[in-house]
């Protein structure tokens, strides 16, 4: 990742990890963000960001509650 | 059987010959200046023991002379012997001091000597002296010990007097020693050998109803002591009427059996409503954690930011990009408020759980509170394991109680059927009397010659002896002279003297196979010295009379040497006292005794 600040290293860490978690399971969002803050200091504002990386990126995908990997 | 001779080995003494009639154990005075001397202690007694010891008498503490002298040493290492004949055979016995028990010698028409132990030997001695082949009553070869003393009477203690003839043993009372006399009389003994039987399991039972009595009355305050049947049978019914509820309550805890279930129920009420407060616990530490993670969830849209996220994708992926501005800026709001609609949608959930628990528990909780209520209402238990203790209290006490009531009824009822055995026996008593009275007829006469020959100047007493049942113990008594005043304190003496000597001449007459002597230690000692010499003489025209028959007999008594006696009475030379001393078998002085200077 080049100049770009709000796309940080952060983000694209978080972001592998959420995938990670993802494949074997789909999370609602608090499930999600409790399982991630176990194993790294973050906001919520830097989820939400990733999450919204995530889902421009088309890699994941949401209903009411679950966050899903798209197929 | 006859003496023949008495002596020790190695001998101590010079052996001492047995002959017919009289035989004197002569105590006599010397003439020196030491003729203050006693003549107490110089083994006239301790002859008559040795004699005794020979015939297996008891030798241990209680045999007084024998022990002193054997712990001074004058019987280490020595042995007695006795020579005696029945019927013309030779018999001859030895026993030592140093193995008094076990190793006793005998021979037989001078057979080498054999060994026994003394269980073996009394055995063997009784039916030698004793068994009569005829004989239609009990006989038992145990009795050795028990129909010897009635020959042989030696005083323990100096001074000590004769006792009753009819209660020759001072340990044995009449209901067992009556058998024994009815034996040496050769009639049947049968009904005092039951009675004694009888009475002896009536006496092992009645301290066990002592017992038992005691008891009652010690745990449950009943009083048996009473001897009124009445008393003790109402008494029997109380205490059944207690057992009874015991009983009843016992078997009322046995059928509430839901008591234990009910604990048991109470027991998993409790484990649950614990489940279910740990699960509240739980959830609320859930819904704690929720809050606290919106309360700190401050996020704010920041449309701003999003749109240089955006832009920044943008320039990273350009065409590949589907999504427009909006869409983005609205997923992340959506993202926001779908967390904490979900976060408040699971608190309620967790709360409605929580509500749900509570109310269960306080549907468990009124359920174990009735089940308290009704064990606590019953007051019978507060917890399971009183209960049990309580039941097992209880059936413990119920055990001992109808034990011993059972047991004091098998013993009341042996103890009637014993009863009602001894008054069949004094019933059979009553005929018995009628049975023997030519017998008892033809011994009284025995008995008054020799009394009147005793005693020639008192008037012809013809009714001083009888056999007759009696409601007493011993369910036949035999009465001599018991209650004469006559004799002053040598009552037993002279009783002893007739009584004895006439069971003698009786078992001559009649051929009986038992001893034909008669030893009385001290017999004149309390006895006016008159009647001795009518004894020597009557003693004198019998060996006579039998001699004639080729019988005899022999009658041992010890005789102090006496001052006086040639003075006063006309045939009294006849028992001066060189004459007795010239007829004595043994002669002892103070200085010359029968151990030494024992």
């Amino acid at each position: 990742i080049p100049k770009y600040e709000n796309l940080n290293n952060n983000v694209l860490i978080i972001g592998s990890d959420i995938i990670k978690l993802l494949k074997k399971q789909s999370y609602n969002i608090e499930n999600l963000y409790q399982k991630i803050k176990k194993a790294k200091k973050i906001d919520f504002n830097t989820f939400y960001d990733t999450l919204t990386f995530l889902w421009l990126s088309e890699i994941i995908e949401k209903n009411q509650f679950q966050i899903y990997l798209k197929k | 059987m006859y003496l023949e001779k008495l002596y020790t080995e190695p001998q101590i003494f010079n052996p001492v010959k047995f002959k017919p009639g009289i035989n004197f154990i002569f105590g006599k005075k010397e003439k020196t200046a030491q003729s203050k001397k006693s003549l107490n202690n110089i083994g006239k007694s301790t002859f008559l023991d040795l004699l005794d010891f020979t015939l297996l008498s008891n030798y241990n503490n209680g045999s007084k002379r024998l022990y002193a002298a054997y712990n001074k040493g004058y019987l280490k290492g020595k042995t007695v012997v006795l020579e005696f004949n029945i019927d013309g055979v030779k018999f001859a016995i030895k026993r030592s001091f140093d193995n008094p028990n076990k190793n006793i010698l005998f021979s037989q028409n001078n057979s080498k000597f054999a060994p026994y132990n003394l269980i073996d030997m009394k055995a063997k001695l009784c039916d030698i002296i004793f068994k009569k082949d005829s004989y239609s009553g009990h006989y038992s070869n145990q009795w050795l010990r028990k129909l010897i003393p009635f020959f042989i009477k030696i005083h323990q203690y100096k001074k000590e007097s004769f006792i009753d003839p009819i209660r020759y043993i001072k340990e044995v009372n009449e209901t067992e020693l009556n058998q024994y006399h009815l034996f040496l009389m050769n009639l049947n003994n049968t009904i005092s050998y039951e009675n004694f039987n009888q009475q002896n399991a009536l006496k092992n039972i009645k301290p066990a109803i002592k017992g038992i009595k005691s008891f009652f009355e010690e745990k449950y305050d009943l009083s048996l002591s009473e001897a009124k049947q009445a008393t003790i049978t109402s008494n029997l019914n109380k205490l059944q009427r207690e057992y009874e509820e015991l009983d009843k309550a016992i078997k009322n805890f046995k059928l509430q059996k839901s008591y234990t279930v009910d604990e048991k129920k109470a027991d998993e009420y409790t484990a649950k409503i614990k489940q279910l407060w740990f699960a509240n616990y739980n959830d609320k530490k859930r819904i704690d954690a929720y809050e606290n993670s919106i309360k700190f969830d401050d996020t704010k849209i920041q449309t701003k930011k999003i749109k240089q996220l955006y832009k920044e994708f943008n320039l990273l992926l350009a065409e590949n990009i589907k999504k427009t501005l909006d869409e983005t800026i609205n997923f992340k709001k959506d993202l926001i408020k779908s967390r904490k609609e979900f976060i408040s949608k699971e608190v309620k959930e967790l709360n409605k759980s929580i509500e749900d628990r509570k109310k269960e528990i306080t549907i468990i909780e009124n359920k174990r509170k009735k089940i308290f209520d009704f064990l606590a209402n019953k007051n019978a238990i507060k917890d399971l394991s009183e209960a049990h203790y309580r039941l097992t209290e209880k059936k413990n006490e119920l055990t001992e109680l109808k034990g011993k009531v059972d047991i004091f009824r098998d013993l009341k009822k042996k103890q009637t059927e014993i009863e009602l055995e001894i008054k069949k026996l004094e019933m059979k008593a009553l005929e018995f009397e009628t049975e023997i009275s030519d017998f008892t007829y033809e011994l009284s006469k025995i008995i008054n010659k020799t009394y009147n020959a005793i005693y020639p100047n008192l008037p012809d007493t013809t009714s001083i002896f009888d056999i007759g049942s009696t409601s007493k113990q011993s369910k036949i008594a035999i009465s001599f002279l018991e209650n004469t005043t006559m004799f002053g304190k040598g009552k037993n003496n002279v009783r002893s003297l007739i009584y004895d000597i006439s069971i003698l001449f009786n078992s001559m007459y009649q051929n009986l196979n038992s001893p034909r002597f008669i030893i009385h230690d001290g017999i004149f000692d309390s006895v006016d010295k008159a009647q001795f010499v009518h004894l020597y003489e009557y003693f004198e025209k019998k060996l006579i009379e039998f001699k004639k028959e080729g019988k005899q007999f022999q009658y041992i008594l010890t005789y102090n040497q006496e001052g006086k006696i040639t003075e006063e009475f006309g045939n009294a030379y006849k028992v001066s006292n060189e004459k007795i001393e010239d007829e004595a078998i043994l002669t002892l002085t103070p200085s010359k005794k029968l151990l030494g200077n024992f």
